[in-house]
């Protein structure tokens, strides 16, 4: 993995760099515990050009205090000299990424409290390769994405790094809380699912075990995500709604087309966690937008670094956090097509946002 | 010109080989053979080109029509299945692409898919709506909707594949029920465009399709028909006679089983027999020719003798015999009675032999036909009065009752010649008919004409003899040649009157039961006849007639001149033609009749002083007195218009000649 920095110091300023840097988070910590200072100094990690990345950074940057500094680093992926050594590959890293840094701000001082920041999954791998004790907030992953970086990336549990994860999927429970405000005579949910999406599944059983009433979910597990008719045959028949989670199903176009063609000619409504979803045929969504979710991710780069100061958390877990949703969004021709009344699209946001 | 009869032997030709030869007889026409025989008369009609052509092209029209029109059929259907298949086909399409979208009201998704089907170019419009509202259209909608064909396809969620199948079983009911409805429309013009090119590919290729059949079977059907064409020519040619004709048609290749050629070569074969056998013929009919003619030069040759004979016997008998009569009728009145018998006899022999010369005289004119028939209407009622006034008296002193029963009817012919027959056939029948019989002439109709038969109850005549009682002095009871009986020559000159007056006697007898002699003559109306003349006046003396006699024989100028003057007539006798031409010439001598015999002293000619009477006393009877018999001296005279007396002139005719003379100057 090839990493490029923006901004460097020079060599002969790193070992006071490196005291002055801990006397950042001190600071940084300080202010988190105030909660009413952001951090002055930021590191973004982008891994990919997709729109809800873009709008993500661009929300980040603009939510920067005037005297913050500002860094975006644009992470390659497939580069050569991934599969190096954190130690020995810094400092080529740092040189080779010279080419890629866009110097936006202001250089870093002393009382700034870093914070880095990788956005996608591809940044996210490149982060918590990167050597470094600042903390770090991994977004705009989901969920299957953050259970394979933390299988297959043991720095992620390093004691001297606080990591905070922001998934871009609300939480399972939210989706069923929504399906309760759009059904609310109904308990029974279908569920699709692989066995790449264990993880959802069981969260999402946790879920339904632990809300009044407990919601009876049907799960069926396909081969893959081309072959998902004979799950579909045996779940439709026995669900009131299906939902699609955000897993190798939802992801394929093709898969998420099935179920919403095996809802639709059954006259079951989907629910999802994305509008295009809603926009293909699915009822509603708990939708996060990439603003929202920079919102969210920059408290929670706040929430790690001061945990990281304050506590001392041996645990050394990443802090994980599920989407919060910002609103809901409904198909009216679908519902109309089921012969359905729902409530407007706000008031199921308000719903949703109403705390449990 | 004559020809061989054509054979009818059904053996063909190969069994006739030696038929040409003389020896042989041609073979008479036999029937067919039964197989041969039609049951009804086969109509045809055309001709063989036209039925080869017909034979040929009108099976290549109609398979060429038919496959054509199905060809071309099968073609506009693909056109038009193509056609609608694509746009049905695009419809569906659509349809499938556009399900969900539709469900889930997606209406960009739903103009990405019409505009998508929209760029493949087969259809010009889509449109995709359902009953909630969406309309969502791709395309212009300028194109008139005559112009455009459109296909519909409902809009039904399905499973995508077998693979994906996803509808649990029984819970299928809601795919079926369509959410929404496609259309699309398609432009015809090209379509249309298509198809008459189609229509028109089809009609030109059934066009040069005819065409070349009709040059095929054109060709064939004259390749077939020329041959034959000259076969029935050669044949009509052999028809007509022209057996050097050939057909001239020969095989084109080595095998030699081409039908026509070996027809042809038969018919060359049958022309060449044909050809062989008329050569023949015309030898044989030459050398028959030129016997018949040597026979006939013969026969004309032995009857030109045989008339001459007569003629000269004739003229060599009656001189003398002639003188004899006018002697013997000038020595009667002076004879004593002792002479007077014996006078009498020789007057009746005179007489005999004048009558036989007379008979001799008419066969021999008869058989020079130097006798024309003059054709006229004659009743049958006078002629039978004039016969019957003439032969009373035999039937009286033959003690024979004479019967006449002409029923009023007329016929059309010489009245002499009929007169002459039906007399000779009564005295012949009252020469047989018994004593106390009856000779009955009767005439009646029939389907010829007139029919006339003179019938007597005689002794008959056997068949033997009747086949030859026509011939000259053939006499069927007369052995003993009584010339009281007659000389044999009355039915031989019956039968050469008949002749002439174009029938036929027949005669039907038995014996012990009569003879029925018989003839038809064309009938006439009796109203056509003209009336009788009146009856002559009674001869009148001839004292005083200043007659003119020139004759080279002494003897008879002597006879003459007695007779003459016995009568009371004024004779002057000259010896030469020149002398009595001198004579009348004069113009001192009014001649009420000059008599003058044909052959003079010398070089004297009869004609040329009848000539000269004529010329210098018109007023004269000119009358030539000859016992010449020659049929061309007869024609001479005839053809001059000469009036004869042939020797021996019986005196009662003379006188009579004279009384008619003597009867001009009282009128």
């Amino acid at each position: 993995m090839f990493v490029a920095v923006i901004s460097v110091l020079p060599p002969s300023s790193r070992r006071l760099w490196r005291a002055a840097r801990s006397a950042l988070v001190a600071a940084l910590a300080w202010a988190a515990a105030g909660g009413s200072v952001a951090a002055a100094s930021l590191t973004v990690l982008m891994g990919d050009d997709m729109a809800a990345s873009s709008e993500f950074v661009q929300q980040l940057r603009a939510d920067q205090e005037p005297g913050g500094r500002f860094e975006l680093v644009r992470v390659s992926p497939g580069a050569p000299g991934a599969a190096q050594p954190e130690a020995a590959a810094a400092p080529d890293t740092e040189r080779a990424a010279n080419a890629g840094v866009r110097t936006r701000g202001l250089r870093p001082s002393a009382a700034d409290t870093p914070l880095t920041m990788a956005v996608g999954p591809a940044a996210a791998r490149a982060a918590v390769e990167r050597p470094g004790q600042e903390p770090l907030v991994l977004a705009m992953l989901s969920r299957l994405e953050y259970e394979t970086l933390k299988a297959s990336s043991p720095a992620l549990r390093r004691g001297d790094r606080r990591v905070g994860v922001l998934l871009r999927d609300p939480a399972m429970a939210d989706q069923l809380a929504l399906v309760n405000a759009v059904l609310p005579q109904k308990h029974r949910v279908g569920v699709v699912a692989t066995p790449e999406s264990e993880p959802l599944v069981r969260e999402l059983q946790r879920a339904a075990q632990g809300a009044n009433p407990a919601w009876d979910l049907r799960v069926e597990y396909a081969p893959d995500a081309r072959s998902i008719a004979s799950a579909l045959r045996q779940v439709v028949p026995q669900s009131d709604a299906l939902m699609v989670l955000p897993d190798l199903i939802g992801d394929n176009q093709a898969a998420t087309l099935s179920v919403l063609r095996a809802a639709a000619t059954a006259g079951l409504p989907v629910f999802g966690a994305s509008e295009g979803l809603v926009r293909s045929g699915g009822l509603a969504a708990a939708v996060s937008t990439p603003s929202q979710l920079a919102q969210q991710a920059r408290q929670l780069g706040q929430k790690v670094a001061s945990a990281g100061t304050g506590s001392g958390n041996s645990n050394n877990a990443p802090l994980v956090e599920a989407a919060t949703p910002a609103t809901v969004r409904v198909n009216a021709t679908v519902a109309r097509g089921l012969g359905l009344r729902l409530p407007e699209e706000r008031e199921l946001t308000d719903r949703l946002a109403a705390p449990r | 010109m004559s020809s061989v009869p054509p054979s009818h032997d059904p053996a063909g030709p190969s069994g006739t080989e030696g038929a040409g030869t003389p020896s042989q007889s041609p073979p008479s026409p036999s029937p067919p053979p039964a197989s041969f025989q039609s049951p009804h008369t086969l109509v045809v009609r055309g001709n063989l080109q036209r039925d080869l052509f017909r034979l040929g092209v009108v099976p290549c029209a109609a398979v060429a029509l038919a496959l054509t029109g199905w060809f071309t059929h099968n073609r506009l259907q693909t056109l038009e299945a193509a056609f609608d298949a694509e746009g049905q086909a695009v419809a569906r399409q659509v349809a499938a692409m556009s399900d969900l979208s539709l469900y889930a009201g997606d209406v960009p998704a739903l103009q990405n898919v019409a505009n998508a089907a929209l760029r493949g170019g087969q259809v010009t419009r889509v449109e995709i709506s359902n009953s909630a509202g969406i309309y969502v259209t791709a395309g212009p909608k300028t194109a008139s909707l005559a112009q455009l064909r459109m296909f519909t396809s409902p809009v039904t969620l399905r499973e995508a594949s077998r693979a994906s199948a996803f509808a649990p079983a029984g819970s299928t009911a809601a795919g079926d029920t369509p959410i929404g409805l496609v259309q699309t429309f398609r432009d015809t013009t090209a379509y249309t465009r298509e198809r008459s090119r189609s229509l028109i590919a089809g009609i030109g290729i059934a066009l040069v399709a005819l065409m070349a059949a009709w040059a095929s079977v054109r060709h064939m059907a004259r390749t077939v028909a020329r041959p034959l064409r000259r076969v029935s020519r050669t044949v009509a040619a052999l028809e007509a006679g022209h057996f050097e004709v050939r057909c001239d048609v020969v095989e084109g290749g080595t095998r030699g089983t081409h039908e026509l050629a070996v027809l042809a070569h038969d018919i060359d074969r049958l022309a060449e027999r044909l050809q062989r056998n008329r050569q023949i013929s015309e030898e044989r009919v030459r050398e028959a020719t030129a016997v018949a003619l040597q026979r006939m030069a013969e026969a004309e040759q032995a009857a030109l003798s045989r008339a001459r004979f007569l003629a000269a016997a004739s003229h060599d008998l009656r001189q003398p015999l002639h003188a004899m009569g006018l002697f013997i009728d000038g020595l009667l009145p002076g004879a004593t009675p002792a002479q007077r018998p014996a006078v009498l006899r020789l007057q009746e022999s005179t007489e005999f032999m004048g009558v036989l010369l007379d008979d001799l005289l008419e066969i021999s004119r008869l058989d020079a036909q130097v006798l024309t028939p003059a054709i006229a209407k004659v009743p049958l009622a006078e002629l039978f009065d004039q016969l019957d006034a003439q032969h009373a008296a035999a039937a009286v002193e033959a003690r024979v009752r004479l019967r006449w029963s002409d029923r009023g009817l007329a016929v059309r012919t010489d009245a002499a010649m009929l007169r002459r027959i039906v007399g000779n056939l009564v005295t012949n029948a009252l020469r047989h008919a018994p004593e106390g019989g009856t000779v009955l002439v009767a005439a009646r109709r029939s389907a010829g004409g007139v029919r006339i038969e003179v019938r007597d109850n005689g002794v008959g005549i056997a068949p033997i003899h009747q086949g030859r009682i026509f011939e000259e002095f053939y006499q069927v009871a007369n052995t003993e040649r009584d010339r009281r009986r007659g000389f044999g020559l009355g039915l031989a000159i019956c039968a050469r009157i008949a002749a002439l007056l174009g029938t036929r006697i027949t005669v039907r007898s038995a014996l012990q039961a009569g003879s029925t002699f018989a003839f038809t003559l064309p009938a006439a109306r009796l109203a056509d006849v003209a009336p009788p003349q009146p009856a002559p006046m009674a001869p009148a003396p001839l004292v005083g007639l200043r007659c003119l006699v020139v004759d080279d024989d002494p003897a008879i100028l002597d006879g003459s001149r007695a007779l003459l003057e016995q009568w009371g007539c004024q004779v002057e006798c000259v010896s030469t033609g020149a002398e009595a031409i001198a004579r009348l010439g004069t113009g001192d001598i009014h001649y009420d009749a000059v008599l003058c015999d044909l052959q003079l002293a010398g070089d004297g000619d009869g004609v040329d002083v009848i000539d000269a009477a004529r010329r210098l006393q018109p007023e004269a009877l000119a009358v030539l007195v000859s016992g010449a018999t020659g049929p061309e001296v007869l024609q001479r005279l005839r053809h001059g218009g000469v009036m004869l007396l042939t020797k021996p002139v019986a005196p009662a005719k003379l006188r009579a000649l004279l009384t008619t003379r003597r009867q001009v100057p009282a009128h």
